[in-house]
C-alpha cells in the first residue's frame, strides 16, 4: 500500500494544470471572485452596515458558505471531467503504464482538484480579510476564517469529490453522473433542509454554525462530529475509488489494503453519521422520558415558594448552589414535587436542620416528609446541588420541528439555537433552564397545572469565578474585594436569572431609577455616539418612559432596568400561556451581542444613516447632530414597544403573511413580572387577564387578511368551531393563532358583563382590581367575584364549557340607514342597523359607530360601542343619533361563522332618508329578520351548494393533481389570499367584506383563458314573467389597477389574448333556458359596486341558467351573486 | 531472451477469442508484428504493457512475471498507443516532464536536461512551449515516441505508429527507432505496413485471427514465400478468371491485357513464370494462400 507521495505530488501538479487551464474552472474563479468583492462591498465596505457585522465571524462564515455551494457543484463537473478525459483519451495509457500505483495516481489527481478550489477558498478569504480590515481595523476574529475553512469548505469538497468519481467509475458516464450529483445538490439545498437534523447537509448550508463573539460555537462537538461524517465518508469514497479505478493494479494483492482502508472510512463517516442523529435522538428520548414523569407527577405536591435564598459557587465550569426555600403546599400533601435542572447533583436536602428523604428523577426532585403538611402550613427546605446545567430540560413544550427550525441572520447565515450557558468564562441561565428548584413539574401534556406560577421573594447569593461579574434582579451588594454579591430585589418576582461573565456596566440614573447596558467587550463603542448628548440622554430616557407608562396605562414598576449582552445564538419560543419571552426577565433585557440583528443597537450606523438622510433633505430639513441623536436614541428605545411585525412565508405552497412577536415587547415588564391571576381549574386566568386588560395591537390587519385569505382571528374560529380548546391551544401547526382564540374566547367570556355594564367599564373594574395586588398572587376566583359583585352577573359557570368546540353563531346584517331629521335645535342624522342571528346558536356582537377623523364628528359626538347579546333567529335594531353622519359602523360578529369576521359598513352604502321623527337611541326587537333583499327578487350566491356550480378545473398533469390533493388535506382553511398580481388557474374561493353573501361574503376568481372555465347559477323560477338579470360586482376589491385605468379609457380598452384573439375588458354571460340562450357582455371597467343590471328577459316558470367564462382581457373573473327581479305585472 | 511469452490466450467477456495459444520469444532489437486489422496484435500489445490481463498464458519481460510483477514491468517499459492524442492544455515541455517524472525521473535537474536532450532528439526543441495540441501529426508521433523513451525503457511497444504520416516523417520515425533499437532496447513494432517492417526489423511474427502464422525473420519469411509467387500475362478474360481463383496482387495494364503477379502454390493451365517475392507477397501467401489446400 506503500503510497507514494512524491507521485501524488507530481500527478497533482500537473493535474492542477490543465484544472486551472480550463475555461469551466477560469470562469468559476472569476465568478468567485467577482461575487466575493460584491459581496464584500454589500455586507463589508457598504456604509449601511447590516447589524449581524458587528460579530466578525459573520464574514468568513458569509463568505465560505457561498463559495462552498459555488464549488460544491463545480467540483462536480471537474471530478467527473478528468475521468471522463482519461476515458478518451489514450494517451491516459501512456500515464496507465508508468510505474506509479493506482491509488498515487487517483489521489493525486483528486488532491489537484481539492488543491484548486482549497487555493480559490483562500482567495475568498483573503478578499473578505483585506476588506474586513480596511473597514473594522484589526478587530477580527482571524481564527474563524480557518473554522469555517474546516467546517465548510474541506469535508464539503472532499466528499463531493469522492462521490462524484465513485459515481463516474461506476456509471461510466459523465452525463448520468452529473445529473444524479446535480440533483442531489439540489435536494439537499433546497428540500432536506433541516431532516434528520441536518444529516444529510453536506454542504453545511443549513447548519448552526455562527460563531458567537462570547461563547463561540453552539454545540462545536455535534458539528464537528456532523463535518467529520462527510470528511470521513470522503476520504472513504476515494480510497474506494483506487479500487474501482480502471487500471491494472501495480500488483495483485496492492488494492486489498486500500479496500480495507476505504471500509474503515467509510464505516466510520456512517458512524459519525449515526452518532448525529443518534445525539438528537436520546435528546429527544430524554426530553420525551421527562415529559412523561411530568405527566405522571404533574398533579402531586404542588407548591408556593415564599421566599428562595440561592447562594451560589462558580468553581470553573461547575457551579455548586444551596437553595434556602420556604414552602407551602398548595393542598394537603406529604410529598411535594420540584423541577431542578437534570444536570445539577442534588447534594442533600434538609429541613429543620434534618436530612430528608428524597428521590431525584431526571428533573424533578420528589420530597417524601414523615407527617401530612397541612395545605399552607409552612415548611423550611434547604437544597445543595451543583454540576453543570443541562440545556434538554428547557422548552418541553416546544415540539421538537420548531426547535429545529433555522434561525438565520442574513437569510442564509444559520446562527443556532442555544436557551442557557454554563463555562467557566461564561453563564447565562433564565428560569427556563431552571437552575434553581421550582415547584411543581416543567411541563405536562395532560394537564395544564404546570403553567401556574407564583410570587416568590428571592435573594441571590453569587461567588463568581475570579474576574468576572454576576447580574441577576434586585439590588446588587458587593463585599469589599468585590468576590461576592448579593442581588436583592425590592419585591416579590415570578423568576429570577443569573447571567455571570466579564461585564461592565454603562448605567445612568434617571429619576431614581438605574438604567444599565452590560456589555462583554466592544459593545460600548456604539454607545460613545452618545457622548456627544450625555446631558440629554436623561430626558430622553424618562420622555420614552412616560410614553411606555402611558401606552400600558401603568408605571413601570422596578427601580432598575438593563440591556444586558448575550451570545446571538440565545433564543427563546413563543408560548401559548404566556406572553413572555425568556428575552425579557424582570428588570432586564437580555440583547444579543453587541445587537447582533438588531438594527436597533446599531447607533453608529444609524447616525451615519440619518446624516446622510439630513444631507439629503438639507433643504427643507436641517437637523443638528444632537437632534439627528436624540432621534436615534428615541428610536432605539421604541423598539419595545412595537408588539412584532409582519413576516411572510410560504406554507403549504400559499403564501402567508404572518404577525411575527417581538420577544422584547415592553409589556412583560410592566405586567406579567408584576401580576400573577391564578386558577387551579383554569391555568389560562392569568394570560386571559392579561390580553382582556392589555393593548392589542394588531398589524396590517386588514391586507394581511387580504394576503392570507382569512385574517388570523377567523383562522382562530374555524378552528374553534370544530376542535377543543386545549387541541388549538397546543397543535405546533395552529401556534399562531393561539393568541386570537385565546383573546376571541376571553371576549366571549366576559360579553354577558360587557354587554350588561360596557366593555370598557368592565376593562378597567378589572384593571383596578388587579392593581390593587402588585407583586402578589391573586386567585381568580377573587377576581371573578369581584365582576360579579360588580355587575351581578356570575361567570364561573361558564368556565365548565371552557373546554368544548364553540358554538358559532351566524349573523345577517341589514344595510345600515341614515335618517336626517331636523328638530328645532338641530339637524340629527338618525343611524340604525339591524342585525339578525340566523343560527342556532346564541351569539353577542360588538357594534361600534366611528368616525375616521373625530373632526369630522359635531361637537357632542363621540363614538358608541356596544356589546349586545343576540339569541338563536333574533333580530335587533341598533339606533343611535348623531350630530354629523358617522364614517361606518364596524360590527365584530366575535363568536361567530360570519366571513369577514368584522365587518365595516361604509355610510356612502348606507340607505338615506329624510324622517320628521326620532327614535329612541337604544336597542329594539325586529320581527321578522333582516331582509335586503326586494318583493319579487331572487338572489343566488356562490356559497350555494346547490345552485351555483363551477367547471371542472384543468388539470392534465398528475403530479399538479397530486399536489393539489396534498394541499387539500393539509388545508383547514378553503378560503385563499387575494392579490392583484396572483393567477388563479382554477376557481379559487376568496371572502372580502365587498362581495355578496349573508354572513360569509365570499366569491370565486380565476384568471382569464378561452372562455373553457365557467361558473353557473341556476335560478329556480317560478313565476312566468319578464325579469332584470343582475351581476353582483366588487371592482373596489379586486380591480383598483383597472378602475385606474379605466378613467384614461373613454372607449372599451381592447386587447390581444395569448392566442391573438381580441378579447375586451367585459364579462361574458350567457343567460339561458329552454335551449335558448341570450349572450350578455359587461364592461366591467364602467361596473359599479353592488349590483349591475346584465338586461331584462323573459322567462317561463322553469330554471334559467346564467353563465360566466373566463375568457375576457380583465386581469381576474369573479363568480360572485345573480340576482333576478321580477318587473311588476310582467307574464 | 528479452521477452517470453506463453500459451498465451485472451478472450474478452463476451466470449470472443481474441488470441489463441500465443508463444513467442522476443530478443532484443527491433521486432515487427505483422497481421491485418484484428490480428488480435493491439490485444497482445496491452498484455505486454500490462493495460490487459491475459486469460492465460504466461508472460515474463526481462525476467518479470507480468501478471505478479508488474510495477518492475511497467519501470522498464515505454509505450506508444496507436491513438495517440493529448491533453490539450499542456505544452511539449510540460508533457514530457510528465511523462519523466512519472517515470521515476523525481531531480528535476536531471529531468529538464533529460527531456531538453530528448526534444534535441526528437526534433521538438524549437516548438518545446507550443501547446501539444497544436503539433502536426508527424511532431505528435514524435512527442508520442519521445514520451516513451524519455525513462530509457529496456522494451518500448510501438503500436501502429507510422499511419497516416507522410512519407519524410515515417522514415524520419523508422530512423528514431533504429537509433532506439541499437541501445539495447527490445522494441515491439506493431504495423499492418510491410514496408516499416521489411526497413527496420531483424525479427518478426505474423498475427492472424488471433494466432501467430510466422516467426522468424524477414528473409526467412521471404524464403519460405519462394516459388509461390507468379508473374503472366493475361487477357481480359483469362484475369478475371485468375482473379476469382488465386490472390492477385499487381495488375499492370498490358497491350489488351494485363501483366499480373499472382501469390499460389501453382499456376497449372497458364503460362506463368516463378517470380521472386518481397514481404507483400510473403504477407500475402501467410495470409491466404499457405494453409489453403
Amino acid at each position: 500500500m506503500g503510497l507514494g507521495i512524491t507521485n501524488i505530488i507530481i500527478v497533482s501538479r500537473y493535474e492542477t494544470k490543465l484544472l486551472v487551464r480550463g475555461w469551466f474552472f477560469k470562469v468559476f474563479a472569476f465568478l468567485a471572485l467577482l461575487a466575493s468583492v460584491i459581496l464584500g462591498s454589500i455586507y463589508i465596505l457598504s456604509p449601511n452596515q447590516q447589524p449581524q457585522m458587528v460579530n466578525r465571524s459573520v464574514i468568513p462564515y458569509m463568505f465560505m458558505l457561498v463559495m462552498n455551494v459555488g464549488q460544491a457543484v463545480v467540483s462536480v463537473f471537474l471530478a467527473s471531467e478528468y475521468l471522463k478525459r482519461d476515458k478518451q483519451l489514450d494517451t491516459s495509457e501512456v500515464f496507465y503504464t508508468r510505474p506509479l500505483s493506482n491509488a498515487e495516481y487517483l489521489i493525486g489527481k483528486m488532491w489537484a482538484t481539492l488543491k484548486v478550489f482549497f487555493i480559490l477558498d483562500f482567495v475568498v478569504a483573503l478578499i473578505a480579510l483585506v476588506m474586513s480590515l480596511i473597514k473594522y481595523g484589526f478587530d477580527l476574529d482571524y481564527l474563524s476564517y480557518i473554522w469555517y475553512f474546516l467546517l465548510l469548505s474541506v469535508p464539503t469538497l472532499v466528499f463531493i469529490v469522492g462521490l462524484s468519481t465513485t459515481l463516474m467509475l461506476l456509471l461510466n458516464n459523465q452525463a448520468i453522473t452529473m445529473v444524479i450529483l446535480l440533483a442531489y445538490i439540489g435536494v439537499t439545498l433546497f428540500y432536506i433542509d433541516n431532516v434528520y437534523y441536518y444529516l444529510f447537509d453536506y454542504i453545511g448550508f443549513n447548519l448552526p454554525m455562527l460563531k458567537s463573539v462570547i461563547t463561540g460555537f453552539s454545540g462545536l462537538s455535534r458539528l464537528i462530529n456532523h463535518r467529520m461524517c462527510y470528511l470521513l465518508l470522503g476520504i472513504g469514497l476515494i480510497l474506494t475509488d483506487v479500487s474501482l479505478f480502471h487500471r491494472l493494479a501495480n500488483s495483485r494483492y496492492s488494492l486489498l489494503p486500500w479496500r480495507i482502508a476505504a471500509v474503515v472510512f467509510l464505516l466510520g463517516g456512517l458512524f459519525a453519521g449515526y452518532r448525529h442523529v443518534r445525539l438528537y435522538k436520546v435528546d429527544e428520548r430524554y426530553r420525551a422520558d421527562m415529559v412523561e414523569l411530568d405527566n405522571r407527577y404533574v398533579n402531586v405536591g404542588g407548591a408556593v415558594v415564599d421566599s428562595c435564598m440561592l447562594y451560589i459557587s462558580q468553581e470553573g465550569d461547575s457551579l455548586s448552589i444551596r437553595a434556602d426555600l420556604k414552602v407551602r403546599p398548595k393542598q394537603e400533601a406529604s410529598q411535594l414535587v420540584f423541577t431542578l435542572n437534570p444536570g445539577f447533583n442534588v447534594g442533600s436536602i434538609s429541613a429543620a436542620g434534618h436530612s430528608m428523604k428524597y428521590e431525584r428523577l431526571m428533573h424533578l426532585i420528589i420530597l417524601s416528609f414523615d407527617n401530612t403538611l397541612g395545605a399552607g402550613e409552612p415548611v423550611n427546605i434547604i437544597m445543595e446541588y451543583g454540576g453543570e446545567a443541562d440545556d434538554r430540560i428547557c422548552f418541553l413544550d416546544i415540539s421538537k420541528d420548531k426547535m429545529l427550525e433555522n434561525t438565520k441572520a442574513l437569510s442564509m447565515l444559520n446562527v443556532g439555537k442555544r436557551y442557557m450557558f454554563q463555562d467557566k468564562d461564561y453563564t447565562l441561565l433564565t428560569p427556563e433552564s431552571y437552575w434553581y428548584p421550582r415547584p411543581g413539574v416543567a411541563f405536562s401534556d395532560r394537564s395544564p397545572e404546570w403553567q401556574l406560577s407564583y410570587f416568590t421573594d428571592f435573594v441571590v447569593n453569587v461567588t463568581p469565578n475570579p474576574g468576572l461579574t454576576p447580574i441577576s434582579q434586585g439590588l446588587c451588594t458587593a463585599n469589599a474585594d468585590s468576590t461576592q454579591y448579593t442581588f436583592k430585589p425590592e419585591s416579590s418576582l415570578p423568576s429570577v436569572s443569573l447571567i455571570i461573565g466579564d461585564y461592565t456596566p454603562k448605567s445612568i440614573t434617571v429619576d431614581s431609577t438605574m438604567y444599565t447596558v452590560w456589555e462583554l467587550g466592544s459593545w460600548d463603542d456604539q454607545f460613545e455616539v452618545f457622548d456627544s448628548i450625555r446631558d440629554t440622554v436623561p430626558y430622553i430616557i424618562r420622555d420614552r418612559r412616560r410614553n411606555m407608562e402611558y401606552q400600558a396605562d401603568m408605571e413601570y414598576p422596578f427601580k432598575r432596568f438593563s440591556f444586558v449582552e448575550v451570545p446571538a445564538q440565545f433564543t427563546s419560543y413563543k408560548r401559548v400561556w404566556t406572553s413572555v419571552y425568556e428575552q425579557l426577565q424582570p428588570e432586564m433585557a437580555l440583547v444579543h451581542e453587541r445587537g447582533f440583528d438588531m438594527n436597533v443597537f446599531q447607533f453608529r450606523n444609524m447616525k451615519r444613516s440619518w446624516s446622510g438622510r439630513n444631507n439629503w433633505n438639507r433643504r427643507n430639513n436641517n437637523m443638528s447632530e444632537k437632534e439627528i441623536l436624540v432621534n436615534i436614541l428615541n428610536n432605539s428605545v421604541s423598539f419595545m414597544m412595537q408588539s412584532g411585525n409582519m413576516s411572510g412565508s410560504n406554507r403549504n405552497g400559499q403564501w402567508t403573511m404572518t404577525q411575527v412577536d417581538n420577544p422584547y415587547y415592553y409589556r412583560p415588564l410592566f405586567y406579567n413580572f408584576r401580576y400573577n391571576v391564578y386558577s387551579s381549574d383554569w391555568p389560562m386566568a392569568n394570560r386571559m387577564v392579561e390580553s382582556m386588560t392589555g393593548t392589542n395591537q394588531n398589524l396590517g390587519n386588514d391586507w394581511m387578511r387580504r394576503m392570507n385569505g382569512l385574517s388570523e382571528d377567523e383562522k382562530a374560529l374555524i378552528l374553534m368551531g370544530k376542535y377543543d380548546f386545549d387541541r388549538i391551544m397546543s397543535d405546533p401547526e395552529w401556534e399562531d393563532l393561539a393568541d386570537n382564540a385565546l383573546a376571541l374566547k376571553t371576549q366571549d367570556f366576559f360579553a354577558p358583563v360587557s354587554a350588561a355594564v360596557g366593555f370598557e367599564s368592565l376593562v378597567d373594574s378589572i384593571s383596578a382590581k388587579t392593581r390593587e395586588r402588585e407583586f402578589e398572587n391573586v386567585s381568580f376566583d377573587s377576581i371573578l367575584d369581584w365582576v360579579q359583585s360588580y355587575s351581578g352577573i356570575s361567570l364561573k359557570e361558564k368556565i365548565q364549557a371552557w373546554n368544548q368546540p364553540a358554538r358559532l353563531a351566524c349573523y345577517k346584517i341589514g344595510n345600515p340607514v341614515i335618517t336626517t331629521v331636523t328638530t328645532d335645535t338641530a339637524e340629527i342624522y338618525q343611524a340604525e342597523v339591524a342585525v339578525e342571528n340566523i343560527s342556532d346558536n346564541p351569539g353577542y356582537i360588538n357594534v361600534e359607530f366611528v368616525f375616521y377623523e373625530m373632526e369630522n364628528a359635531g361637537d357632542e359626538d363621540k363614538p358608541k360601542s356596544m356589546v349586545l347579546s343576540i339569541n338563536p333567529h333574533e333580530t335587533r335594531r341598533i339606533v343611535t343619533h348623531w350630530f354629523n353622519t358617522p364614517s361606518y359602523i364596524r360590527i365584530n360578529t366575535m363568536l361567530s361563522s360570519n366571513l369577514p369576521h368584522d365587518v365595516n359598513l361604509n355610510n356612502s352604502d348606507w340607505s338615506t332618508y329624510e324622517g320628521t321623527e326620532l327614535t329612541a337611541e337604544g336597542i329594539y326587537p325586529v320581527r321578522g329578520g333582516v331582509d335586503n333583499t326586494l318583493p319579487g327578487e331572487i338572489i343566488i350566491d356562490n356559497e350555494d351548494s346547490e345552485l351555483f356550480s363551477l367547471s371542472r378545473p384543468l388539470r392534465t398533469g398528475y403530479l399538479s393533481k397530486w399536489i393539489d390533493k396534498a394541499k387539500e388535506k393539509k388545508n383547514e382553511f378553503i378560503y385563499e389570499g387575494f392579490s392583484d398580481w396572483r393567477t388563479y388557474s382554477q376557481w379559487t374561493l376568496v371572502t372580502d367584506q365587498n362581495l355578496y353573501g349573508d354572513y360569509i361574503r365570499s366569491a370565486y376568481l380565476i384568471s382569464p383563458g378561452d372562455g373553457s372555465q365557467y361558473a353557473r347559477w341556476s335560478v329556480p323560477l317560478t313565476v312566468a314573467g319578464v325579469y332584470d338579470v343582475y351581476y353582483y360586482a366588487s371592482p373596489n376589491m379586486y380591480d383598483n389597477n383597472n378602475r385606474n385605468r379605466r378613467w384614461n379609457n373613454n372607449n372599451n380598452w381592447n386587447n390581444n389574448n395569448n392566442n391573438g384573439r381580441r378579447v375586451t375588458n367585459d364579462y361574458n354571460f350567457e343567460i339561458e333556458q329552454f335551449n335558448m340562450s341570450d349572450n350578455v357582455s359587461m364592461n366591467m371597467f364602467r361596473a359599479d359596486e353592488g349590483w349591475n343590471l346584465l338586461g331584462s328577459f323573459r322567462f317561463e316558470a322553469d330554471t334559467v341558467r346564467v353563465t360566466l367564462n373566463n375568457r375576457s382581457g380583465i386581469r381576474i373573473i369573479v363568480a360572485d351573486a345573480i340576482r333576478l327581479v321580477k318587473r311588476d305585472n310582467s307574464r | 531472451m528479452s521477452i517470453s511469452i506463453k500459451g498465451l490466450s485472451h478472450y474478452y467477456p463476451n466470449g470472443k477469442r481474441a488470441l489463441t495459444d500465443i508463444n513467442l520469444e522476443i530478443p532484443s532489437g527491433m521486432f515487427g508484428l505483422l497481421g491485418p486489422n484484428g490480428a488480435g496484435k493491439s490485444t497482445l500489445m496491452r498484455i505486454l504493457v500490462t493495460l490487459m490481463e491475459p486469460s492465460e498464458g504466461q508472460i515474463d519481460v526481462c525476467g518479470y512475471d507480468i501478471r505478479t510483477q508488474r510495477k518492475e514491468v511497467r519501470r522498464i517499459l515505454g509505450y506508444l498507443p496507436q491513438d495517440f492524442r493529448f491533453f490539450a492544455k499542456y505544452k511539449v515541455r510540460e508533457f514530457l516532464e510528465y511523462a519523466a517524472a512519472l517515470s521515476g525521473m523525481t531531480n528535476s535537474s536531471e529531468r529538464g536536461k533529460a527531456v531538453d536532450s530528448m526534444l534535441e532528439q526528437v526534433g521538438l526543441y524549437e516548438v518545446r512551449d507550443r501547446y501539444a495540441q497544436n503539433l502536426s501529426g508527424g511532431m505528435k508521433r514524435r512527442l508520442g515516441i519521445a514520451q516513451a523513451l524519455i525513462h530509457k525503457p529496456k522494451v518500448l511497444v510501438v503500436d501502429e505508429p507510422t499511419t497516416g504520416l507522410d512519407p519524410e516523417e515515417r522514415i524520419r520515425f523508422r530512423n528514431l527507432l533504429s537509433e532506439a533499437s541499437s541501445k539495447d532496447t527490445t522494441i515491439i513494432l506493431s504495423t499492418h505496413i510491410v514496408g516499416d517492417i521489411s526497413s527496420s526489423c531483424t525479427e518478426m511474427a505474423m498475427l492472424n485471427q488471433g494466432q501467430v502464422m510466422f516467426r522468424g525473420s524477414p528473409a526467412g519469411m521471404l524464403k519460405e514465400t519462394e516459388g509461390n509467387v507468379w508473374r503472366l500475362k493475361v487477357t481480359n478474360e483469362q484475369y478475371a478468371e485468375i482473379n476469382q481463383k488465386y490472390a492477385v496482387i499487381s495488375t499492370i495494364p498490358h497491350g489488351l491485357g494485363w501483366d499480373i503477379q499472382v501469390v499460389a502454390k501453382s499456376m497449372p493451365g497458364y503460362d506463368a513464370v516463378s517470380y521472386p517475392p518481397n514481404l507483400e507477397h510473403a504477407y500475402v501467401y501467410f495470409m491466404e494462400v499457405k494453409d489453403k489446400d
